[in-house]
């Protein structure tokens, strides 16, 4: 095992590899809180709810065709499913490179500008879980 | 291009589509769905979708593909649509599936 310094990560959406465009790329698999505390408890009794899935990409706009925008625009309009998956290397998976992966996942956010004047055109993509998705899994193979 | 897939039937039943073919389970065949359509077939498990091959055309890699190379996957009418649209992948087209099942409802009617 080893630290990892992030510089080749692997960003695909819809299995097209946007790594090349990618600045950075955050993931979230949380569960609600739910508080079951009754009578009696001496703490504030927790259980979990509903999970939540997301992964968030920054990438470098790109309106060639066949780079960023024209991957991520079709998918804002659309109620059509897609992978989202990103990884710590852009490698095969491993078990010391495994995938973060929402198998089934729409995007519910796309900034397709957002850049002041000198800035690099970063633009945010978000993904969450689509209907009948089993949310954030971690395969190595 | 639109995107398109075949299908193989999984279920002991006939399935009879609009362009007037008839198939059984293991048969497979290309017929016209919608997105909608093909996933709820795909869902029911009444079908599954028969891998296809795919050519990126594109510069960006696709499922671990490199441009100008081919990949063969399952993917759905709506995945394969936005790529298509998208200018990263063109279809390969390979022969259609063996005519025997498309006949096998006039046979039975003979």
């Amino acid at each position: 095992m080893a630290i990892i310094v992030f510089t080749n990560a692997l960003a695909l959406v819809n299995s097209v590899d946007l790594s090349n465009h990618c600045s950075k790329v955050t993931t979230t698999d949380e569960r609600a809180e739910v508080d079951v505390s009754a009578m009696g408890s001496g703490f504030v009794q927790v259980t979990k709810g509903l999970g939540n899935a997301q992964i968030d990409f920054e990438f470098l706009q790109d309106f060639a065709g066949g780079s960023v925008h024209a991957t991520l625009s079709p998918l804002i309009s659309s109620t059509t499913p897609v992978p989202a998956e990103t990884r710590p290397v852009n490698s095969a998976r491993s078990a010391t490179n495994p995938a973060i992966l929402l198998a089934s996942a729409l995007m519910f956010t796309y900034a397709g500008l957002d850049s002041q004047v000198g800035d690099a055109a970063k633009i945010t993509a978000t993904f969450k879980n689509a209907p009948g998705g089993t949310g954030i899994t971690y395969p190595t193979s | 291009m639109k995107a398109a897939n075949r299908y193989r039937v999984l279920l002991p039943l006939q399935v009879d589509t609009r362009e007037g073919g008839s198939f059984r389970q293991g048969d497979v065949f290309e017929t016209d769905f919608t997105p909608d359509e093909e996933a709820t077939n795909v869902e029911t498990g009444l079908l599954e979708i028969v891998p296809a091959r795919f050519k990126v055309i594109g510069e960006q890699r696709v499922a671990e593909t490199d441009p100008g190379e081919e990949f063969e996957t399952v993917m759905t009418l709506g995945q394969q649509q936005m790529l298509i649209d998208g200018g990263h992948i063109e279809r390969v087209e390979t022969p259609p599936p063996a005519p025997k099942s498309r006949s096998r409802k006039k046979k039975e009617e003979e």
